[in-house]
């Protein structure tokens, strides 16, 4: 094998594999807030959270799932009893036991705003080689209601955010050098940065709203003690 | 080393040919793009806000719904006050609104509004009292600029006790003391606990203490 | 696309994403942060003005007070974080507009001693406070100079907007808030300075201001200096072209309204004595590079790319043909340069201009003429992989009509 061909199969094998996408997250309107209460902290010790998500259009059941063991987890880590559930064709996979009520229901649901991506643009990547990058930017919504058990509305937000897709070897090659020679740490762009940043965002703000939440409980129960409802912790989901 | 300017030639209409989006990138950093708050709207709406930024939509294209991302850049950028402060500043319109519209509705009548706010930093404090006594003036209500005070032995025993027997006894002292009459209504703000990032509110109306928010 | 990247991005944190941030980067930030405040702090005393404008304007259109009465101004706070002398801006511009807006039946009454502390005993007790706080002592001291109601003028920045709230208490012991009104802008809206005598509404100072945006016209006349340099001949024995001047005029175009993309047709002319007469005729299209629309306050940048066809006349045209040309063949054909050799090409240049309030721009380009590969005497700036070569780095200075 000559050496023009071993470099089309490297680069086409790079190509493959997905290494030459910059992924670029931009926080919209919410994400960004700043946040007080740390989510390695025990924030809801003995409380017992539902946490649902609600597949939809832009999330289908098993990243509803996915998205459910997660946030899950986040609770989890604070102290709190979670369960999950995932409604599917309208319909709660959580069986309600007597005695056993939620002091917060967290309802996540995924919205898409905006997609963007330009077919002339992917045929002159794909001509090129990926020399010439293309691009496919999207924009969505992460909707939290958090209610008691009665259903009453303690909190709610939009959390939105925009990312950009580039695909090309080029325009990966440049972020990379960006990133390993100028950029520092926090402000990378390529690799696991967007996925870190996103997450630290998310988990951050939900764990706020569920504190503020849990707080104003309190309140409009003047601080008197929540009803215990008893049991185990059990899960509904799928285990993460 | 010409092969290499077409390279970085080439990448650069794309991933920073828009120096106006404010993605980070080359032109913006992660830090800054945090300091901005986004939304999309119809380019129509966005040209009405910001004629000068945001040209109008081509006639031919008006059926067609095109987007704008606007941007708004936050006064204060994060970091410059400490967090807190700045999330319960930066909804202080709505969350003060909240409890305004609320604290209304339960206190009809010719009553005198009184307001106070109890949060650690006193100069945030006074941000809060003036938007809520500005609140309820512009609804209609007789507000006073005055603060009711308490003894100092009070407000010595109140200190040491948890806000959901402070706030019921302070109310119960106010009307006790005469600080507060019977044609008078005290609004009071505060913050409940240090890790959260919202404003409670309670009415006292007659000696009686009620949580509002 | 990922149809559920909203899933698939979360992962669990480690602890080092709440981790503190070392001191070295706090205290760069610290640095950066008292930099970027002091920028603000300029943005938002025009914010404070406008919003003081805009009240005043509405106690000019609906007095708070049927007769002329005195006030004191009591107090004035900024935004949590900004110092001092930003409320002392406020209040001077503040008292500037009541002085000049009689309308507003408002006369600011002097009282040092409604914002000092003082100290009043009574029969329930020893209270210190501000004077306009304990109007009764103030009264009993005769320190109200007159004035029977205060105002308190509020600013916060919350979020993207700066928020005035302004009251006027009237100084009896209840204090009971007699006017409020709360005014909100955006930082985002730009600044609209107006004479403290001269107040306009909100609405007419957007109309004022989108007649200015309308005012930059569609056409302008743009002139303009430019220098050509061609590149170096590979071969050493090679006459090299000298520099080229050139003068064109033509007329600009805002293909839409906001001057995102321009379309220029021009016509240039160089001259040197004894050596070269040129022509030109060219046409480029610009698109703006900062923003979508063209600023009234800061600088452009637009690309262009376009397409010339020029002529030279003279003996300067010879670097122009495809024959070698030194110094021994000039010698050895002295006859024919008695006959003026001529050379017509085409060109494409693609360049950048930075312009400053459509009036005054500068631009570099570089220029690729085809024509020219095979002229021994034109070398090449930059050849892109054999495909594309530029003959020729310009510069210009424009300015418009």
């Amino acid at each position: 094998m000559n050496a023009s061909a071993t470099s089309v199969s490297l680069l086409l094998v790079t190509l493959l594999s997905g290494c030459v996408t910059v992924t670029v997250y931009q926080p919209l309107s919410s994400l960004q807030r700043p946040s007080i209460v740390d989510p390695q902290l025990a924030n809801f010790e003995g409380m017992r959270l539902l946490v649902r998500c609600v597949p939809g259009d832009y999330l289908k059941a098993p990243d509803a799932d996915l998205l459910c063991r997660k946030v899950g987890a986040l609770f989890r880590n604070q102290g709190a009893k979670v369960e999950t559930d995932v409604p599917r064709n309208g319909r709660s996979s959580r069986s309600l036991e007597k005695g056993a009520q939620p002091d917060l229901i967290v309802d996540l649901s995924s919205r898409l705003l905006h997609k963007e991506s330009s077919g002339p643009l992917w045929a002159l990547t794909a001509l090129s080689l990926t020399l010439v990058p293309a691009f496919t930017e999207y924009s969505v919504a992460q909707d939290v209601t958090i209610r008691d058990a009665s259903g009453f509305l303690l909190a709610s937000d939009s959390l939105k955010a925009r990312f950009i897709e580039y695909f090309g070897a080029g325009i990966w090659g440049v972020n990379w050098v960006l990133d390993a020679l100028v950029r520092p740490p926090e402000e990378e762009l390529t690799g696991e940065a967007p996925a870190r940043d996103f997450s630290r965002d998310f988990y951050a703000q939900l764990s706020q709203l569920a504190f503020n939440a849990r707080v104003r409980s309190d309140v409009l129960r003047s601080f008197e003690p929540r009803a215990q409802g008893g049991g185990e912790q059990r899960q509904t989901g799928t285990e993460p | 080393m010409e092969t290499l300017l077409v390279f970085f030639l080439v990448q650069l209409p794309l991933f920073s040919g828009h120096p106006y989006d404010p993605a980070p990138g080359l032109w913006h950093d992660k830090s800054e793009a945090r300091n901005l708050d986004c939304s999309r709207v119809s380019q129509q709406r966005a040209h009405e806000l910001h004629p000068g930024e945001i040209p109008a939509p081509p006639p031919r294209l008006a059926n067609q719904s095109s987007e704008a991302l606007l941007c708004t850049r936050r006064i204060m950028r994060n970091g410059e006050r400490p967090e807190r402060d700045e999330v319960i500043l930066a909804s202080l319109r709505e969350s003060v609104g909240e409890i305004a519209e609320v604290a209304s509705a339960l206190g009809p009548g010719k009553l005198n509004w009184h307001v106070d706010a109890f949060y650690p930093q006193p100069e945030v404090a006074a941000k809060i009292s003036v938007a809520a006594r500005i609140e309820l003036a512009e609804q209609g209500r007789r507000v006073s600029d005055k603060v009711p005070v308490l003894a100092a032995g009070d407000i010595a025993v109140l200190g040491r006790m948890a806000p959901k027997d402070a706030y019921p006894l302070a109310c119960k002292r106010y009307f006790a003391q005469r600080a507060l009459g019977e044609n008078d209504a005290f609004l009071g703000i505060m913050l409940i606990d240090e890790r959260e990032t919202q404003l409670h509110a309670g009415l006292c109306l007659n000696g009686e203490w009620r949580w509002l928010r | 696309m990922r149809p559920a990247l909203l899933a698939l991005t979360l992962a669990l944190l480690s602890s080092s994403s709440w981790a503190a941030v070392s001191p070295e980067v706090a205290e760069a930030q610290r640095a950066q942060l008292e930099k970027l405040r002091a920028e603000v702090a300029g943005q938002l005393q025009l914010q404070a003005y406008d919003l003081l404008d805009e009240l005043v304007y509405g106690w000019t259109r609906q007095p708070v007070f049927e007769l002329e009465t005195p006030v004191v101004l009591a107090d004035v706070t900024v935004p949590v974080g900004f110092g001092s002398g930003m409320a002392a801006l406020i209040e001077n511009h503040f008292a500037n507009l009541v002085v000049k807006n009689p309308r507003t039946r408002l006369t600011l009454a002097h009282c040092p001693q409604c914002t000092a502390v003082v100290v009043h005993s009574g029969a329930k007790g020893t209270i210190v406070a501000r004077g306009v706080d304990q109007p009764e002592a103030l009264a009993a001291a005769g320190g109200l100079s007159g004035a029977r109601h205060a105002i308190f003028l509020d600013f916060e920045a919350e979020g993207s907007a700066l928020v005035l709230r302004a009251r006027i208490t009237s100084l009896e012991p209840a204090l009971p808030i007699i006017h409020a009104r709360t005014l909100a802008t955006s930082t985002s809206a730009p600044a609209l300075l107006r004479t403290g005598d001269q107040l306009k509404s909100a609405a007419e100072a957007r109309k004022e201001y989108l007649d200015a945006l309308q005012g930059r016209g569609v056409l302008t006349v743009p002139l303009r200096i430019a220098v050509r340099s061609y590149g170096t001949p590979s071969n050493s024995a090679a006459v090299a072209a000298i520099p080229f001047i050139w003068l064109q005029t033509g007329i600009e175009v805002g293909l839409t309204q906001a001057r995102a993309w321009t379309g220029t047709f021009s016509a240039g002319v160089t001259w040197m004595p004894q050596l070269h007469t040129g022509f030109m005729a060219q046409a480029r299209i610009s698109r703006l590079l900062t923003g979508s629309v063209a600023s009234l306050t800061r600088p452009d940048l637009y690309a262009f790319v376009g397409g010339s066809v020029i002529s030279i006349h003279g003996q300067g045209a010879r670097v122009f043909q495809n024959q070698v040309l030194n110094l021994a063949d000039l010698l050895a054909n002295i006859p024919q340069l008695a006959v003026p050799p001529q050379a017509t090409f085409a060109a494409f240049p693609i360049g950048l201009e930075l312009r400053v309030g459509n009036r005054i721009g500068a631009s570099v380009f570089l220029e690729s003429a085809p024509a020219l590969d095979n002229a021994p005497s034109i070398g090449t700036h930059l050849d892109l992989l054999g495909l594309l070569k530029f003959h020729t780095m310009g510069a210009e200075v424009t300015f418009c009509f």
